[in-house]
């Protein structure tokens, strides 16, 4: 992970959570709410503000692979915006927080993308949607008012969080003392054992002044994080969230 | 270039023929054999006092205990390609009968299982792993608890310009050939470069025809179950492969569990 000119030592409750699936092995009950908690499905939600958290969804990605002239099937765009619906339902979301890389590029931003994401967006009527916008959404073109989005910022700093897409940049002054929320980096992690299994999957990144979220949308690629000392990962898919922090570092040191 | 069926079986005669030596003196011993084989004679001495001397008559197996886990080796001699595809095959129908995770390796002259657990005792076990029956189902279905298609299928993906081939592309429509083969696994399973990917993994890497072939020769053959002190000679250079493939029928949370418990207690040993 690149280095972050943080310096908070915000003391931020991470944990991850219940709501169905699994949870990691081991993990106590919790006796009151964290400021974090990491859901089954890729995205994490804050219970103080009701705020639900997810990041590079990549929609249109396939409409723009085939614009390109190479065959992926559809399909896979309509699954993520379902399975987001299903998640601000299931945890009575007030607000939905993509921290960027909502829309994949130009050239897959069809009109068909827009219409599906503006059903989503009444499906999700309740809630308002906050986009922090991406590398890809800024190259995406201006988006239109009909997709419904309540905001489109840069940068969202609400202490003692400081939501942003790409974790190294954007750091203001005052963001400094805050906890960053961010995206961009696809992280995934790969962990193994003596008797030789080894499981490679997406997962959620914490240093002690940030998190980064995995990708949400399921047809993006990963990037690989080399595990340091103080960070904490935990393995993320559609059915569950488990800790490994333990496993990778005493991995690390074998 | 993987060892035929003719040449496995001249091997198997050369270590035959050292093993009519073996028994004799030092010096009895080197008489009359290969330099070759004279030069690998001490080492399939130690082979036939920790273990047994492979032969054409039976199948030896052999389980041994390390610090990483439990292993078993089987030593058809039926070379790479199809031992690789044996590997899977009795991987997957022994975690057929309990959830597992198995690591495999292959070489020429046989294959490693390492897991968890330990490996059958029985012959009779041994026995219907290895069976003839079913075989081309069971292959088709652990097929799916491998990675082997996935991996195949970055040559077809290239060729069928999914990917690109080492040419710049723009960057908002690059993808690893894994990604694009997991999207068409769930949102379109019937297509025929999916089909071609387990078809050509089973045509090539299994080699089909011989696989069979050899499973029916070992349904005739005695089975041997040997459990060695450390690693015999025969099995070191499979256990020290690199190149190593691995098949599960467990879910991702039960494996981190077991990984996590297997940590736990290697520390615990390191520290008593």
């Amino acid at each position: 992970m690149k280095a972050v000119m943080n310096t908070s030592e915000t003391p931020v409750r991470i944990e991850c959570g219940p709501g169905g699936g699994a949870v990691a092995p081991g993990l106590q009950a919790i006796p009151d709410l964290p400021d974090i908690l990491l859901l089954p499905g890729r995205a994490a939600f804050l219970p103080a503000s009701r705020t639900l958290l997810a990041a590079d969804l990549h929609l249109g990605k396939a409409a723009a692979f085939r614009r390109a002239g190479i065959p992926v099937p559809e399909g896979s765009a309509q699954q993520d915006l379902q399975r987001l619906a299903d998640l601000v339902h299931a945890h009575d979301v007030r607000r939905l927080l993509v921290l960027g890389d909502l829309f994949h590029a130009k050239s897959g931003c069809t009109p068909q993308v827009f219409a599906e994401f503006a059903a989503f967006r009444s499906r999700v009527a309740d809630t308002s949607v906050v986009l922090v916008l991406g590398n890809h959404d800024r190259t995406a073109g201006r988006l239109p008012a009909s997709l419904g989005l309540d905001a489109c910022v840069h940068v969202l700093d609400e202490p003692p969080f400081h939501f942003v897409h790409e974790p190294a940049t954007g750091l203001t002054a005052s963001a400094r003392e805050l906890f960053t929320v961010a995206g961009h980096l696809h992280p995934t992690v790969s962990v193994r054992s003596p008797s030789g299994d080894r499981l490679a999957d997406r997962c959620f990144v914490a240093e002690p002044a940030l998190l980064v979220l995995p990708a949400f949308g399921s047809f993006t690629g990963g990037h690989r994080i080399e595990p340091v000392e103080r960070m904490r990962l935990w393995i993320a898919r559609d059915d569950g969230v488990a800790e490994v922090t333990r496993l990778v570092h005493a991995a690390r040191r074998r | 270039m993987p060892l035929s069926t003719l040449l496995s079986a001249a091997v198997l005669d050369l270590v035959q023929s050292a093993a009519a030596h073996a028994g004799r003196s030092a010096a009895g011993a080197a008489r009359g054999l290969l330099p070759e084989v004279k030069a690998v004679l001490p080492l399939l001495q130690t082979q036939s006092r920790w273990s047994h001397l492979p032969d054409g008559d039976g199948l030896l197996i052999e389980r041994a205990q390390s610090r990483d886990g439990h292993h078993a080796f089987l030593f058809p001699f039926a070379g790479r390609l199809v031992h690789e595809g044996l590997a899977a095959l009795v991987a997957w129908r022994i975690a057929q009968r309990q959830p597992g995770t198995f690591t495999m390796a292959a070489t020429d002259w046989g294959f490693e299982l390492s897991g968890r657990e330990p490996f059958f005792t029985q012959e009779r076990e041994w026995r219907q792993v290895l069976s003839p029956a079913n075989l081309l189902e069971d292959l088709l279905a652990c097929l799916n608890g491998t990675e082997m298609a996935r991996r195949h299928f970055r040559e077809i993906a290239r060729v069928a310009g999914l990917v690109a081939g080492g040419r710049r592309t723009n960057r908002q429509t690059q993808a690893s050939a894994g990604l694009i083969f997991d999207v068409l696994s769930e949102h379109d399973a019937g297509n025929m470069l999916l089909s071609q990917a387990r078809r050509e993994v089973l045509e090539q890497h299994f080699e089909y025809g011989r696989l069979r072939a050899a499973v029916e020769s070992i349904a005739a053959r005695d089975i041997r179950v040997v459990d060695t002190p450390r690693l015999s000679p025969l099995a070191f250079p499979i256990w020290a492969e690199q190149v190593q493939s691995r098949l599960t029928t467990q879910g991702w949370l039960e494996r981190i569990t077991a990984m996590a418990r297997e940590l736990e207690q290697a520390a615990g040993d390191m520290s008593s």
